[in-house]
């Protein structure tokens, strides 16, 4: 008697979780004889491990649905700025937040790697950059966070005080030092860079002067606008590789 | 005009980066520099729209207008991602049932008119789309239109 009511706990247990796999004599009439009461409770011994294996997997890559990571009306928007994209489903922000979020856990051990190899215990943009280059599958981030070959406070491109993200150069510095002049010395940083509007003009200005990827300080920055040609989207949009 | 591209919360950015951080070194903390977690944001933001893209292209081959989930999961495997499919189904199916769960819960009759309000005033193409009305709103909207089954759909 004592082994039924296990048994059904047990059950009860997994078919509450929705796995299905409770299946093994759920009307088990009687504790009958020994050989096919064993093998019942050797059934549902494997069942539990496979219960708690599947749950601590989950534990790991799912989170609770309530701590909804990233906001879901941002998602759409910046799903939708592709001109290209029109409808989307109810689910499909739900998936990019989640796979976003794994995305980012990827490419932060990724850099953290780096990070250990050159002993540091902070993450810096060289460290995402070095991740980057050396994941094939991450190639298509290849523009956005430039690998310094140099230094690393050293050239970035300025974006303009303002923040207007197409235009180049910076306010207040004369284009003469930053055209055309692979002989800056790169270790000094010509390039002043401001806080956040460096991202939104790095591979845009970079595509926009054919001058710029000659330089040593732009070695990698080949000046493609491969947001407009990879992924079809309307080069003006992000990727501007000409100004509005 | 060029609008600024939308940006993903940093602070959500940066709880991701750090837990999983401390996740890599038991001993210690690991800091992120600014440029740092502005890099992460913005490699986020360029997946997103590579994802999409790449849903988005495998949605009009199946000449249909909607991106659905299944176009994600395909989508995924192309841009070679597939080890997010897994874990990403697991979410669907949790979202799936939660949802399963509130509407067969409270408040089924006022939405149910609220719904049938909506279906008889929008029934217009695609309009409801483009609307950022909110996430629940949306959730609904979306998941009557045309494709109906959306929120039932199988793998």
């Amino acid at each position: 008697m004592e082994n039924n009511q296990q048994q059904q706990q047990q059950q009860q247990q997994q078919g509450g979780q929705g796995q299905g796999q409770g299946q093994s004599g759920g009307a088990y009439p009687g504790a009958g004889g020994a050989p096919p009461f064993q093998h019942l409770l050797q059934q549902q011994q494997q069942q539990l491990q496979m219960f708690w294996s599947y749950q601590r997997q989950e534990i790991e890559h799912v989170n609770d649905f309530k701590n909804h990571q990233l906001p879901l009306a941002r998602i759409k928007k910046i799903m939708k700025a592709d001109e290209d994209v029109r409808m989307i489903s109810a689910e499909a922000p739900i998936l990019f937040a989640k796979a976003c979020e794994l995305f980012i856990l990827e490419l932060t051990i990724r850099s953290w790697l780096h990070a250990e190899e050159n002993k540091r215990r902070t993450l810096q943009k060289n460290d995402i950059a070095a991740a980057i280059t050396r994941t094939d599958i991450f190639d298509f981030l290849v523009d956005i966070v430039p690998r310094d070959e140099i230094k690393d406070d050293a050239a970035l491109v300025g974006a303009t005080a303002s923040g207007v993200p197409y235009y180049y150069p910076p306010i207040g510095q004369p284009a003469g030092m930053m055209i055309g002049r692979p002989a800056v010395d790169p270790a000094t940083g010509v390039y002043v860079q401001p806080p956040s509007q460096a991202w939104q003009s790095v591979w845009q200005s970079a595509a926009e002067d054919a001058s710029y990827a000659t330089g040593p300080a732009q070695g990698n920055l080949d000046g493609q606008s491969f947001g407009g040609e990879k992924f079809g989207m309307e080069p003006t949009q992000q990727f501007a590789s000409r100004t509005e | 005009m060029a609008a600024e591209a939308e940006e993903l919360p940093r602070a959500i950015v940066r709880r991701v980066v750090k837990d999983k951080l401390s996740r890599c070194s038991e001993d210690g903390d690991i800091s992120v520099s600014k440029d740092g977690l502005l890099a992460f944001s913005e490699s986020a933001r360029i997946f997103i729209h590579y994802l999409s893209a790449t849903a988005n292209d495998i949605c009009k081959e199946s000449k249909r207008q909607i991106i659905n989930a299944e176009d994600v999961f395909k989508a995924l495997e192309d841009t070679e991602f597939p080890e997010f499919i897994r874990p990403l189904k697991a979410s669907l199916e949790e979202f799936r049932k939660k949802n399963a769960g509130k509407k067969a819960a409270g408040s089924k009759g006022k939405e149910d008119e609220a719904r049938k309000k909506r279906k008889l005033e929008g029934e217009s193409p695609g309009k409801g789309e483009g609307s950022n009305k909110g996430e629940d709103a949306d959730k609904d909207e979306c998941s009557d239109k045309g494709e109906g089954g959306d929120d039932q759909m199988d793998e």
